[in-house]
């Protein structure tokens, strides 16, 4: 955290630092805030799709499309990471009061600390570096997305400017930075080879075979693969289950493996794993998900069984049954391609089953009451 | 961008063409109307009474509602059954939805039972129509504004989590028919007795009790709270819609500056 933040004082006051906050308490809910880079992951980056789809596949680097609600079930890429998991890292929670979390970790009070405006800062700028890719990721062209909520019959994004002034702006007017009189100083892409093509090179293929695999704008299908069988309560250290995968779809999910290894057309399957309707009563709360630890072990020794990491920013609301969610929670999105094509690589896949474990990054007190209604697998052709 | 398919979706149709063959029928004076006669003729004696009776058979009563929940239904109900299709295996999604109608069907059949008894009773006690159309309009101004209604309007929005394999599954979609029915019912069954009681013209009350809850149907859940609630945001959405259609020109202007 930059240090003008870090102090409650000035160097020439006591107390009068503007920037500083108490209830920032970080990610171990002492005071220290940091960002521990091992659990942020810029993996939306690699979506060449903005608007993603509300049905189990990938929710898009922008999200999916709610009207512009900001009370949409599922949370969209960049939206679940990084945006979410610093929010609930930064503000973390009152060591005190487990349901008091830190103002950075609820939507209703994560602008009051001056910190939210950088975090959103950057989320802009990885916006702007997501959109250096012109000829693939593109925003929406669609005249709803353009013209902002008020098109959808919903309050337009209105900023209020000294003077005592508002400022009403649609998304048409975002699109350029220049127009807007900034920039930033660094917007390169994430080094390495595109996301596409690496896993193509780790199913197999040669590197001179891969094929620029980005969106090509046409129609996914996408499927439930699996599902566990009954809710879970996260409490405490750790919680498990079980997602049972159905033969036929996972059949079709390892012959597109196969197939890429024989440079056969089209690209193999994504998969996805969906936590759904995650309830609870406090948002400062964040978990990894690991898929097939060995048993006994401990999951941080394994991060290539790391399916993600999740803050629930947002969760209390989303549980109340008078409000926006109509107490459906929230829905989460992992890309776990990665993490399965590590078993098919292994020959592990064929086992009908994937084992999941929920491990937070600070105990989970009782008075939480985080649950989750369904984890499921849902596969997405490309 | 991942768009949906450039043709509507076989099931959506199969839904359009239900509600439409039920509205052709009710148009063309099938279903349970005979008893519109009745209301209109204002008569309130043993006679009438008898032949109000021998009108409004039951089965004819219950096929005339069934024509009216498929009608009137059907376009609220793609919501859910979307859901019920994203979330669950694709090889049994004809029969979750069909599981899904079952439930929901049973609601409003049992819920009708108690409308059209309420309706009967109404319009032989109220001879008069303008009356009956009052009395129930007045019921239905209540509860629209009512917080119950919103309760039962925010459970109309519920997505739950369905369980995907075996008997559990089949279980998890009728039930999700009979709480999304419950749901809808308690949100409705003031402004389903409008056409009930009318006698000329119970199709047009029919067709604007539709639109109504369709448009009402845009706004999100809320909390609860004596106010009105209407077909505003669809209001909205007609009015914004209209003016990015009508002057493109207005968008690019935006974009450029």
């Amino acid at each position: 955290m930059p240090p003008a933040f870090a102090s409650a004082d000035w160097p020439d006051g006591k107390g009068d630092n503007p920037l500083f906050v108490p209830q920032r308490y970080g990610p171990n809910n002492d005071g220290n805030v940091y960002v521990p880079v091992d659990q942020i992951n810029l993996s939306a980056l690699g979506d060449p799709d903005f608007t993603g789809v509300a049905s189990g596949g990938s929710p898009g680097f922008g999200g999916v499309d709610t009207g512009f609600s900001h009370g949409g079930q599922v949370h969209g890429g960049v939206e679940t990471q990084p945006h979410d998991y610093v929010h609930g890292l930064v503000g973390g929670g009152d060591p005190t009061n487990p349901n008091l979390p830190g103002l950075m970790s609820d939507p209703d009070t994560a602008g009051l600390d001056p910190i939210f405006w950088l975090h959103h800062g950057n989320i802009d700028r990885l916006w702007e570096v997501w959109r250096a890719n012109p000829t693939t990721d593109v925003d929406p062209t669609d005249p709803n997305w353009l013209n902002g909520p008020a098109a959808v019959g919903d309050r337009a994004f209105t900023l209020p400017m000294p003077g005592g002034v508002s400022w009403t702006y649609t998304p048409a007017q975002m699109s350029d930075l220049s127009k807007l009189e900034y920039v930033y100083d660094d917007v390169s892409p994430p080094s390495g080879p595109s996301p596409a093509a690496a896993r193509l090179q780790r199913l197999g293929m040669p590197m001179a075979a891969a094929p620029i695999l980005r969106s090509t704008g046409m129609a996914k299908t996408v499927e439930l693969l699996g599902a566990n069988n009954q809710s879970i309560r996260l409490t405490g250290a750790e919680a498990r289950t079980s997602v049972a995968l159905d033969p036929a779809v996972q059949s079709k999910v390892s012959t597109s493996l196969r197939a890429a290894a024989t440079a056969t057309p089209g690209a193999p399957d994504k998969v996805f794993l969906n936590l759904e309707n995650v309830r609870g009563a406090n948002d400062a709360t964040s978990f990894s998900v690991y898929i097939n630890v060995p048993e006994g072990d401990d999951p941080a020794k394994h991060p290539d069984h790391l399916a993600g990491s999740i803050a629930l920013f947002g969760v209390r609301k989303a549980t109340l049954a008078n409000a926006g969610h109509a107490g459906d929670g929230l829905t989460f999105v992992l890309d776990i391609s990665r993490v399965i094509d590590t078993l098919h690589l292994a020959g592990t896949l064929t086992a009908n089953q994937l084992q999941v474990r929920l491990v937070p990054r600070n105990p989970v007190p009782e008075a939480a009451q985080i649950s989750i209604g369904r984890i499921s697998v849902f596969r997405q052709t490309a | 961008m991942a768009r949906a398919a450039r043709w509507p979706e076989a099931w959506l149709g199969v839904l359009a063409a239900v509600s439409l063959a039920a509205w052709s029928v009710l148009a063309l004076g099938g279903g349970e109307f005979a008893s519109a006669a009745f209301c209109v003729a204002g008569a309130s004696s043993p006679d009438s009474f008898d032949l109000a009776m021998a009108l409004n058979a039951p089965a004819r009563l219950a096929s005339g509602w069934a024509l009216m929940v498929a009608a009137m239904m059907a376009p609220l109900v793609v919501a859910p059954l979307r859901h019920l299709r994203d979330r669950g295996l694709a090889r049994r999604r004809g029969r979750a939805m069909l599981l899904f109608v079952g439930g929901y069907a049973t609601v409003w059949m049992t819920v009708g039972v108690g409308l059209r008894t309420v309706a009967l009773a109404v319009r032989w006690a109220v001879p008069m129509p303008l009356i009956c159309l009052g009395l129930a309009a007045a019921a239905v101004t209540v509860w629209q504004v009512s917080p119950a209604r919103q309760w039962c309007l925010n459970r109309c929005h519920r997505h739950p989590h369905l369980a995907a394999f075996g008997m559990a599954a089949d279980r998890d979609a009728f039930h999700f028919g009979l709480s999304h029915g419950a749901a809808c019912a308690g949100a409705c069954w003031a402004l389903m007795l409008l056409p009930l009681v009318v006698g000329q013209g119970h199709i047009l009350a029919m067709l604007a009790v539709t639109l109504f809850v369709f448009a009402e149907r845009l706004e999100r859940p809320a909390p609860l709270a004596w106010r009105w609630r209407g077909p505003g945001k669809a209001l909205r959405i007609a009015v914004a819609q209209a003016r990015i259609r009508l002057a493109p020109s207005r968008r690019i202007r935006e974009e450029a500056r």
